[in-house]
Order: structure tokens, then sequence, then C-alpha cells
């Protein structure tokens, strides 16, 4: 009876720590890469500002939003494949920028 | 009713106090600094009032002071400069230039000068990084020193400003929790059991934190924009866009306002310029910027403040060279846009500042009570694990932050006080009053039966001393004021006074608090996470 009960433990445990590290450290990666991405997309406007002040405007409301979405999705797998891509997806950007390209 | 199945609602009550406890006590200590810095203008008039008559700040007279200054400053400090009123309605101006810290940020650096206003001549000279040389000049010390406070800890940059964003999304976080876990949000804001003393204090705590949650949220949101915009969210989007470079950033905010020409010209009367920047508004300047002052593109942008039904202030044009008027502009950026407008709305919203005196007593309201909220939550967290030795403990911290504060802050204005009557430079003095203040409240939390009343006694007794020593060290009596227009800083010595007898009669009544075992209210009780 011990060792089904130590594994759930463990188990529970583990997926405790795979939720703080999606909700704390990958969400504010996620959320830093989102507001430097959103530079790239974000139209300048005629006062040629928008493309930096309304990222940064943005971003206590991402970081929010990806928080509270990493602490209540019940399938954490997909937490993480949502939470990363946007990453990846704003890495990829960061790595395109870096190297040259321009929209 | 908001639906949230057990397990969730008991997951979102562990988020709202785990979230809270470990920046809880920096939250409250921001609240509370916020809650001056929202009167920051006011304080310093207060502390630095200086009588006699003369025309205001950025009345016309000003032109022939500045083309004097400049004339004794290097003109590489000619590249940007910053005219506006300080304590007292000073007029303070600060030729200088923008250069580049090791770590990448953007400083300015120059030559500050204070001119009195009666006679055009300079007070006082000071040359130096723009932060040092704010800091050294006395009249405004008290109010930056609580600024600072409220918006870096006074925790060196970056560290400072970002630890304070990191409060704000904490806030945020903490509001949203708390709204949620609501089972009854209507009924919360209406429920004060009077009759049970021990769950009074639970029931205030829900409904002063259901009314506040609206402010609670533009608070957290437009402080974590403030906060972390220099310090976080310039590096990030120049990482992104600009090669980790800021200074194209800057150069966009400026919107710069006419063609290069670096020839040499000399400055247009900037007095006029003034006049026709009030005819246009129908308001007062706020603020006079020139960026390269004494050259052919030299441009004067002329900020009013904004009128009655507008919480962005009007930007004026002149050409420095000439004279000539060359455009309306926002405060931020080329032309009108989301960008600049939302940037002018959050500070007008975070401090405030859209009705005058109103607005602020209103924000001071608020944030008063958002600051008894996060007090009162950190006392019932407490109160009710108070057989676990640890938390036992943090409640003892608890009482010393909240209770001692008020005591620190009132010992930083009677430093700033008896420095200036002793002739020395306050910051030092501040700072250590603020120290010395926060060791007496721990030994107070240590040593006596009753820290919260006598930390309250102590906070009457030096806000109640305060206006004296006020008018002991320099500062005018209330007979000078009465005949002129500093009415306010009598105002601000009868707010002194009315809080010292609020904290006087909240020492004498003791602090019910329910038992660990009471009944649950219509908030769920804070739980550890399971």
């Amino acid at each position: 009876m011990s060792v089904p009960q130590t594994t759930a433990t463990s188990t529970t445990v583990a997926r405790r720590w795979a939720r703080v590290i999606l909700a704390g450290p990958l969400v504010l990666l996620c959320s830093l890469g989102i507001m430097g991405g959103a530079n790239l997309w974000v139209p300048p406007g005629a006062g040629g500002v928008n493309d930096i002040v309304l990222p940064i405007l943005l971003y206590p409301a991402v970081w929010t939003a990806l928080f509270f979405y990493a602490c209540f999705e019940r399938r954490i797998g997909r937490g993480y494949a949502i939470v990363g891509g946007l990453t990846a997806l704003h890495a990829i950007v960061f790595a395109l920028r870096t190297s040259g390209w321009s929209a | 009713m908001i639906p949230l199945s057990p397990k969730r609602t008991q997951t979102m009550m562990a988020i709202h106090g785990w979230a809270g406890i470990p920046l809880a006590l920096l939250l409250y200590v921001v609240l509370v600094t916020g809650m001056m810095a929202v009167f920051s203008k006011e304080i310093g008039d207060w502390s630095s009032a200086s009588l006699g008559d003369a025309p205001a700040a950025l009345d016309p007279g000003m032109s022939r002071s500045l083309v004097a200054a400049a004339a004794t400053v290097d003109p590489r400090f000619h590249e940007a400069v910053a005219v506006y009123p300080v304590a007292g309605d000073r007029l303070w101006a600060f030729f200088h230039r923008h250069d580049v810290a090791p770590d990448g940020f953007v400083f300015a650096h120059g030559v500050g000068f204070e001119f009195d206003r009666r006679d055009g001549r300079i007070v006082e000279r000071f040359e130096g990084v723009e932060d040092d040389i704010n800091r050294a000049h006395e009249p405004r010390g008290l109010a930056k020193f609580l600024v600072d406070l409220h918006v870096s800890l006074h925790i060196p940059f970056p560290w400072g400003m970002l630890l304070t964003g990191a409060i704000g999304l904490a806030l945020l976080v903490i509001t949203i929790s708390g709204l949620l876990v609501h089972r009854y949000l209507i009924r919360d804001l209406f429920t004060l059991r009077r009759r049970v003393p021990k769950l009074l204090s639970r029931d205030l705590h829900a409904v002063a934190g259901s009314w506040n949650l609206p402010f609670a949220v533009l608070l957290a949101f437009t402080g974590s924009y403030l906060s972390l915009f220099v310090p976080l969210g310039q590096p990030v989007i120049a990482q992104f866009g600009y090669g980790g470079e800021q200074t194209p950033m800057f150069e966009l905010f400026e919107g710069a306002a006419l063609a290069e020409d670096p020839t040499p010209a000399p400055m247009s009367d900037i007095d006029a310029m003034l006049i026709d920047a009030r005819s246009r508004s129908g308001t007062s300047p706020d603020r006079v910027d020139i960026l390269h002052w004494g050259r052919q593109d030299a441009a004067v942008l002329v900020s009013m403040s904004p009128d009655d039904r507008d919480l962005r202030p009007t930007r004026y044009v002149y050409s420095g060279a000439n004279g000539a008027f060359v455009a309306q502009r926002p405060g931020l950026g080329k032309a009108p846009s989301a960008g600049g407008a939302a940037n002018e709305f959050v500070g007008g919203l975070h401090f405030g500042r859209f009705a005058g005196v109103a607005s602020k007593a209103l924000w001071f309201s608020l944030a008063f009570c958002l600051a008894y909220v996060t007090l009162s939550g950190l006392l019932l967290w407490t109160q009710r694990r108070q057989a676990t030795v640890l938390w036992r403990r943090f409640g003892h911290v608890t009482i010393w932050v909240g209770y001692g504060l008020p005591v620190a802050l009132a010992s930083i204005a009677l430093a700033y006080f008896l420095a200036r009557a002793a002739g020395v430079a306050s910051y030092g003095w501040m700072l250590a009053a603020y120290f010395c203040a926060a060791v007496i409240a721990a030994l107070t939390c240590w040593l006596a039966s009753d820290p919260r009343q006598r930390l309250l006694a102590a906070t009457a007794s030096l806000l109640a001393a305060l206006p004296l020593v006020r008018w002991l060290s320099g500062g005018p009596s209330w007979p000078q004021l009465v005949g002129s227009d500093l009415g306010m800083v009598i105002a601000v010595d009868l707010a002194l006074l009315v809080g010292a007898a609020w904290a006087l009669r909240a020492s004498r009544r003791p602090l019910e608090m329910p038992e660990p075992a009471e009944p649950a209210s219509t908030v769920d009780a804070p739980a550890a996470p399971g």
C-alpha cells in the first residue's frame, strides 16, 4: 500500500513544481519576449512612439493574464505548449531581427 | 456570486495569500509613501515656503536669468535645458546633456541653477548628475526623499524601480485573486457585523478591500508601468528594435522639432514665447524645455497645465532662434498618438493630478484605505497562525512595519527641519532619522507589552510637533502666512494636527482581532496551499 501512496505524492510534488516553473520564470520570459517582439509588429503610428509605449503599457496586463492562465490551466502540458510556443515565436522574431531582417 | 469550484477557490486563495505575503510589507511602504507622493508639490511648498513679493516662477522675466546662466555653463551642456518651478515656487533650470552609462542606461549630466524670482540673480549653482543635484538642492529635500522612497525605496537604480514594479504586479495579482475568491461580492460590500467586535476587523478588511478593488487595479497597473518603463521596458525594446541602443528612442520621444542646424545663433526672447503660449491655451505654463540652446535649430517647448476638461498638458513649440511659433505638439512623439496620450493619462491617473487638490485628496483617501487593507490583511493572516512560531514572529514584524512606518516618516520631516536649522545637508540627517526610527520601533516591538499603542502615540507626538518645529527652524509663522498666497502651508499644518489627534485616539483603542477558531466571514479564510 505504501508504494502507490509514495508514487502519488511524488507525482503531486513534481506537478506542483512544474506549475511553479511555468507560472514563474517561463511566464516572465514569455511576457518579456512579447513586450520586445510587439515593438516589431505594433505600428509606430503618426507620433512614432506607439511601438515603444504600447508594449510597455500592456506588459502588466500580459504578464498577469499569462500568470493566471499558467495557474489554472488544467492540462499543464498544454500550458507549457502555449507559453513555450509564444516564447519561441518571439525568440525567432528576435533572432531574425538581430540577423538583419526587417518587417 | 462568482462561480469557482472549491479546488479553484482554494488555489485562488493560496495565490491571494502567497503573492501578498513576500511583498506585502513593502507594498504597504509603497502605498503609505505614495499617499505622501500625491502631495509632493504641497509638501515641497510647505517645507520650504518662500515669502516675499515675487512673480510666479514661470512668469515673464526669466529669459534674462537663463541667458546669464548659460554664459557660465560649458557649451556641451547646452544640448538641453529644463526649466520648471520647484519647492516654494522657486525657479530652477538644468542645463544638461544625455550620457550613456556603461550599463546602457541614459542619464542626464549638467549644471543646475536656482534663481531669485525677484531680481533674477543666481541663488545656487550645482554641477553633476541630475539625481545627485536634485538631492543636494535643499528646498526640495523633504519632498524628494519621500518621493524616492515611494518610487525606489531608496534602493539604487535600476533595482529599486524593478522591485516597486514587481510590487505593482503583485498588487495586480492580489487584487484579481481577491475579487475572484469572494463568494458573495455584493453582500461583502455592505457586511459589517458591528455587534461582534472580533469579526468587525475581518469585515472591515473585506469591505474596504471590495470597495477599493477598481482603485487597486488602477494603481497597480499604472504603478507597474511607471516603475518598469525605464529599467525594464526601455532595455528590452532597445534590444529588439534598436540594436541595444536606447538613445534613438529618446529622439523619437522628443519628436525632432526643427531640422538639424548647428550654426550658432543667439536665443530669442523666451518671455515673449511664454506670453504667446498663455494667450493660446488660457492656462499657465508648467515647464519649459529648450533643445540645442544657442543654435539655429534651438527649439523651445512650453508645456501648459491642462485645463479642467483634460488630463493631458498642451505643449507649444517655438523656434529658439527667431521666436516664431512652430507647432502644437503632444508630450511624447512628433504627432498625437495613442501611445503618447496613454503615457500622459497614466501619470495623471496614478498621482491623481486631474482636478487639483480635490482629486489629490480623493487619491490620498483611497490609498489610505488600500494601506489599511494591506495591513489588516497581514494582521488577520498572522493572527490565524499564532500557533506557529514563524507566523507569530512575522506578526511582530507586521506591527513593526505597520505602525513604525508613520513614526519613521514623521521623523524624516523632523530631521529635515533640524538639519535646515543647523545649516547642514539634510539628506544624511533624513536617512539617519529613518533608520534610527526603524531601530527604535523594532526595540519597542521587542520590549513593550503593547507596541502598537506606543508607536501610535509616538506618531501623534511627532505629527503634533512638526508645525512648531517648522516655524522654529525658520519657516513662516501663521500670522505671516495669513496675508500671503501661501495659505496652503497653514492647511498642511492643520492636516498634521488632525492626523496627530487621530493617531492619539487610535492609540487608546485596543485592536480587536478574531480568534483563530472564529467562524469564517463571507470571504473565504486565507489558507495555505494544499
